[in-house]
């Protein structure tokens, strides 16, 4: 029984690399921690590449990006909803504006320059973000990558 | 022994789940139930062949056109996914959200928020709602912004379960709430 638990355990987790990478980073121009695993952001996570927030914040290069998108496990833990306790906002930036939506949910997410109604040369961006109500904002297992 | 124990375990779980679920939806007519709802089908579009690569969809229904924004039902690889694209280029999506299946809509998720929020502070991490958009359940009504204080400043009713607002007053915005036609809060998202 004990087996059977652990194959089952060893396949959804499978299963979750393999959707990670397939979500865009076969064929991303940027993936953050790699296109193949995730990783912790919180307050203290950066890229160290002059991204908008010093601490924070994971960010691409300056390019023409074409979709940005992130997939977020459920890290530190989900409800039956889906919900994390863990808020970022992911988007873009350029050199005056960053723009994005944000979420606090496991999922799949993606955006375009054209649906913050941005253009021209960006920076893919993932923030990890504060709540203004109070509660604590956990640290969030994800992978990001665009395209 | 210890086995048998786990399988008893999880069978007792799923059992106790589906008759909670079953109970829930079964509570038809109710405000609750609505909130389980959503009832707009919308119109099979073809998608922009880029969009289907990007956003890995393979079909696409267009729920609504509100405000210039297109709002869309996707079948996609990564499941059903609910996205937003400019409502003057059918099939062209700019963004999707892919919760997990059976979690939107729901009475704990009526809200799926697409709104765009901005900064252009690198101190501190106020930000104001660029533009206001998303999908919601057929038991949610209006959709508002409050403040970090509280204060609601804007309200934007929900029709066909999109709401949609362009020019949103600037102000900090501390939350987005989902309300019910008799103007009770059922859902708040932090921001």
């Amino acid at each position: 029984m004990r087996m059977r638990l652990c194959s089952i355990v060893a396949a959804l987790a499978a299963a979750g690399v393999v959707g990670a990478i397939h979500a865009d980073g076969a064929q991303a121009g940027w993936c953050w921690p790699s296109c193949s695993g995730h990783a912790l952001l919180s307050p203290g996570t950066s890229t160290y590449n002059g991204c908008w927030y010093l601490g924070g914040e994971v960010c691409s290069g300056w390019n023409y990006w074409g979709v940005n998108g992130i997939d977020k496990q459920c890290y530190p833990r989900c409800d039956l909803y889906g919900y994390t306790q863990a808020l970022v906002l992911y988007g873009f930036e350029n050199g005056s504006t960053i723009r994005g939506r944000f979420t606090d949910y496991a999922g799949i997410f993606r955006i375009r320059p054209v649906d913050v109604s941005m253009g021209g040369y960006l920076r893919a961006q993932v923030n990890w973000w504060p709540y203004f109500d109070g509660r604590l904002s956990h640290t969030s297992l994800l992978q990001a990558a665009s395209i | 022994m210890r086995g048998r124990t786990i399988v008893v375990l999880l069978a007792s779980t799923t059992l106790l789940a589906s008759a909670g679920v079953v109970a829930v939806t079964h509570a038809h007519g109710s405000p609750r139930a609505a909130l389980f709802d959503f009832s707009t089908a919308g119109k099979p579009v073809e998608l922009a062949p880029n969009s289907a690569r990007a956003f890995r969809a393979s079909s696409a229904t267009l729920v609504a056109v509100r405000e210039g924004r297109a709002f869309y039902r996707l079948v996609t690889a990564d499941g059903v996914c609910f996205a937003t694209g400019p409502g003057t280029d059918a099939g062209a999506i700019g963004g999707e959200e892919c919760p997990p299946p059976g979690t939107f809509p729901s009475e704990a998720r009526p809200l799926l928020d697409l709104s765009v929020y901005e900064s252009d502070s690198h101190l501190g991490h106020a930000v104001r709602a660029f533009r206001l958009e998303g999908f919601a359940a057929d038991g949610v009504a209006t959709v508002a912004l409050r403040s970090p204080s509280g204060r609601v400043s804007v309200r934007v009713p929900v029709s066909q379960n999109v709401f949609a607002l362009h020019g949103v007053p600037a102000t900090t915005v501390g939350s987005i709430v989902a309300l019910d036609s008799s103007g009770q809060e059922v859902a708040s998202l932090g921001r």
